[in-house]
């Protein structure tokens, strides 16, 4: 058996591999908020949680991977293997206090899978986005130095920051888990800013690659029968970059290279403590309730890009999960109906204005079959960030999480062989 | 079931590869809240050394302007162009019993003038006695071939170069006739034939003339001696015209201008080599330019490198030159051309190439924006120069030269203000965008 299960494991890395070079190009936002930093927090989700408002800390189902706590994987089952793949779907509405303009991102988004090591432990390995950066800022204005006149630039960034994830979580003694987690968080962001002056141009375009490994640590206790509580930290850790950069010019009416620079230092990125918590209720039957609470210290970090600066970063969220009858004869009887809702402060301050967000969403979980854990989770997030104040924007943004979580079907014995 | 679950990873497996819509947006929103990265700077205090210089010759020949008159210019002195030609036939053929009537010089007028043509001029018409032939088939604004001293003919006339077409001067009989008839009689049937009885013409102004330098068309079909002849018949006799014009030969050029002046200046005068150059400091804060004379403005900036103390990484978006011509240095008689000529040169002046400006070789214009009272202002796009400039490791102690179109067939002058002047310096205005400001 463990044999069999070693060979299907290389199968899975090496899907895991080509889904690597594969995301680091695509562009799953297309928010100007993204400019800041090392880009949006992205919205993908491993599993259900996006279709529960976000969090879920204290979730601990063996047929479904939560990647929000290592702790979760601490759930005792056998022979356990749960495959995730995920898509991820954005339509968002831009707006300012005058201008309204509407973006699509789409794409594959996220890659999981756990599997047992004995009946108490398993491990997880997952690929994620971990932030997206895709922004068009067209006919920015500066003043030219000494003189009454303005230049004009577009700025354009891409890129992606995708975490590559492996948990590990065991089950301590009954009620009581522990998990931990290490994530190398790698990827590119490329800016490219178009100077117009005049008859002359200037274009900068810039490729910066960040890495860095961040750790975690996952606690989850069953409180009571009906209450567990889940908590996570995230260590501080700093990405390092190195910017290659390419500058050209048109002068004169004529086009020439100005530099290529290639590995110049950058400064570190600095990834902020953060502390997570969640409980988890089933008040009735099949209904679950979780609520969640997540920090981030971006404060002490003190950093700040162009006229963004980062704060301190609080999300508050909640979520509901209900079924008629597990085991049901009737496919309604199984479905599972999830909905949630939260409340993110921001990490960003721009000008003293938090960019905010909010979202509601609902999802649907489609049970393969009956005896059979695997599921289909469609959910719908509907979020708005930003303000229209000052010179802020605001963004809607309707996106679609479809997961697919395969469980056990390596290890499905046929009845006759 | 199994096969169904497989079916859907591969379905969303190749939805992955196949939807990638990362085409960007193109609505301006969300543009007030990013400053641009790049910063850019408007500089124009670099120091423009501005002098002057002479060039030691200028070819002249193959010109088509016919470039005769002289006149007293307050910074160069007397001005003096004359002009040297060959003329000849296209046919050495005459019927046997053609009869010359008169013999005339048709010179047409291309509307060129510089200075006063309400002034009487003089024409002298020499006959050349040597030929016009050089070693190396060019001519300068000095050469010289020896003629008699004595003129052929002298007309005096008030010239009508925008009003009239052609000035005619009417020739000795004495002069045609034995060039008529050796032609008609088969005496002379080609150009060496007829060199041994007639090299060519000159056309001197009078010495003491001051009033203007005009401009006649070198053309064939403008300027030309005339022979009227008459070949007479029973009845009315058959009239006819055999015409010498200056023939059209790349290789031996059979037209050159001499255009000369003389100065009693002490400060221009010490210009007697190319490689001397007068700072615009030590000639009253002027440069002289003058075509067909040689004199040029030359430009340098020898504070460029001083760009490179702005902290940060940083380059050039243009670089346009400013110079001012000071308004009571021309008017209607002493017009000034709306564009200047830019050539570089090494430390010794001579000419090493041709700046450009997006392909095209680059002109000082003159902004109309900037015309203030009726002032001109020209500006030079010399972008491609200075960031190659400040982009040499070496120092190279090169320049480039300021002159007028026609340098070689006109007496243009322009006068320049230099980098002291009291109401506008000679300037070189950079804008200068730095894109990295931690370097």
């Amino acid at each position: 058996m463990m044999r069999m299960n070693k060979g299907k494991l290389c199968i899975w890395a090496g899907l895991v591999a080509i889904y690597c070079s594969h995301s680091q190009t695509n562009r799953l936002t297309g928010s100007p908020y993204s400019l800041f930093g090392l880009g949006i927090e992205s919205s993908s989700n491993v599993g259900k949680n996006a279709a529960l408002g976000g969090g879920g800390f204290a979730l601990n189902n063996p047929n479904a991977i939560n990647i929000r706590n290592p702790a979760s994987f601490g759930t005792e089952s056998t022979n356990s293997f749960v495959f995730d793949i995920g898509f991820l779907g954005e339509l968002s509405t831009i707006q300012n206090n005058t201008l309204e303009e509407n973006r699509l991102a789409s794409n594959f988004s996220s890659l999981a899978f756990s599997a047992n090591i004995d009946e108490k432990s398993t491990f997880a390995l997952a690929v994620l986005p971990y932030s997206d950066v895709g922004y068009s800022l067209l006919g920015i204005e500066s003043n030219i130095e000494g003189s009454f006149d303005q230049f004009n630039s577009n700025i354009f960034g891409s890129g992606a920051l995708n975490n590559f994830n492996l948990s590990y979580g065991r089950t301590l003694f009954k009620g009581l888990r522990l998990g931990a987690k290490i994530s190398y968080l790698f990827g590119n962001v490329e800016e490219t800013e178009i100077v117009q002056s005049g008859i002359s141009g200037l274009t900068v375009a810039e490729t910066s690659t960040y890495s860095g490994v961040q750790l975690g640590l996952g606690l989850q206790a069953d409180l009571t029968k009906h209450i567990k509580y889940g908590g996570a930290i995230n260590f501080p850790t700093e990405l390092s970059g190195t910017q290659d950069r390419t500058v050209t010019k048109i002068l004169d009416f004529t086009q020439s290279p100005v530099e290529s620079e290639t590995d110049i230092q950058l400064e570190k990125f600095e990834l902020p403590w953060e502390i997570h918590n969640g409980i988890l209720i089933n008040p009735w039957k099949n209904l679950f309730l979780n609520f969640d609470h997540s920090f981030r210290a971006w404060d002490i970090t003190q950093q700040q890009d162009n006229i963004g600066e980062f704060v301190d970063q609080n999300i508050f969220s909640m979520g509901a999960e209900f079924n008629i009858d597990t085991n049901g004869l009737k496919y309604i009887q199984r479905m599972q109906f999830r909905t949630g809702y939260y409340y993110d402060t921001g990490y960003l301050s721009i000008r003293g204005e938090n960019i905010s967000s909010r979202g509601i969403s609902f999802g649907i979980g489609f049970p393969f079959g009956r005896g059979n854990s695997s599921m289909l989770n469609f959910s719908y997030t509907n979020m708005d960030r930003g303000s229209t104040n000052t010179i802020l924007v605001q963004e809607n943004i309707h996106s679609i999480n479809i997961n697919i979580s395969l469980k056990d079907i390596w290890f499905l014995k046929r009845k006759i062989n | 079931m199994r096969r169904f679950i497989f079916s859907s990873g591969l379905f969303v497996l190749i939805l992955a590869c196949s939807i990638d819509t990362s085409e960007i947006p193109t609505l301006e929103v969300g543009q007030d809240f990013a400053d641009s990265n790049v910063r850019v700077i408007l500089l124009d205090t670099f120091t423009v050394a501005v002098s002057t210089m002479r060039f030691d010759s200028i070819i002249t020949s193959g010109t088509n302007r016919i470039l005769v008159g002289q006149y007293k210019d307050s910074f160069f002195g007397n001005v003096k162009a004359s002009s040297f030609l060959e003329l000849s036939p296209p046919l050495y053929d005459l019927p046997s019993d053609a009869e010359l009537d008169s013999v005339g010089l048709v010179l047409g007028y291309d509307r060129y003038f510089y200075s006063d043509t309400t002034r009487t001029s003089h024409l002298n018409i020499h006959l050349l006695s040597d030929d016009l032939r050089t070693d190396d088939d060019i001519f300068y604004n000095t050469s010289k071939i020896p003629f008699d001293s004595i003129p052929l003919i002298t007309q005096i006339y008030l010239p009508e170069p925008q009003d009239e077409d052609s000035l005619f001067i009417k020739l000795p009989f004495a002069f045609g006739e034995p060039l008529f008839e050796g032609i008609r009689d088969n005496d002379i049937n080609d150009v060496e034939e007829l060199r041994e009885t007639f090299r060519g013409i000159t056309i001197q102004p009078g010495n003491d003339d001051d009033s203007s330098v005009i401009g006649f068309s070198s053309n064939s079909s403008r300027s030309y001696i005339r022979f009227f002849y008459r070949i007479p018949q029973e009845f009315d006799d058959v009239e006819s015209t055999l015409d010498f014009a200056i023939q059209t030969n790349a290789l031996e050029p059979k037209i050159f201008n001499r255009i000369q002046n003389s100065l009693f200046d002490p400060v221009l005068d010490t210009l007697i080599d190319q490689e001397i150059n007068l700072p615009s400091v030590q000639s009253n804060n002027r440069s002289f330019i003058q075509s067909g004379t040689g004199y040029a403005s030359r430009i340098q900036f020898p504070t460029i490198k001083q760009l490179f103390d702005i902290p940060g990484e940083g380059t050039i978006l243009s670089a346009t030159l400013r110079l001012k011509p000071p308004p009571s240095t021309y008017n209607d008689n002493l017009p000034i051309r709306d564009s200047l000529t830019i050539l570089l040169v090494d430390q010794n002046n001579r000419i090493t190439e041709q700046l450009f400006f997006g392909g095209q070789p680059v002109f000082g214009v003159v902004n109309q924006e900037l015309e203030e009272f009726d002032d001109l202002i020209y500006e030079i796009p010399i972008g491609v120069y200075v960031d190659r400039e400040l982009n040499e490791t070496n120092f190279v102690d090169d320049a480039f030269i300021v002159y007028p179109p026609e340098f070689g067939q006109s007496v243009d002058r322009v006068i320049l203000e230099g980098e002291e002047g009291d109401d506008f310096s000679a300037s070189l205005v950079l804008t200068y965008a730095i894109y990295d400001e931690d370097e």
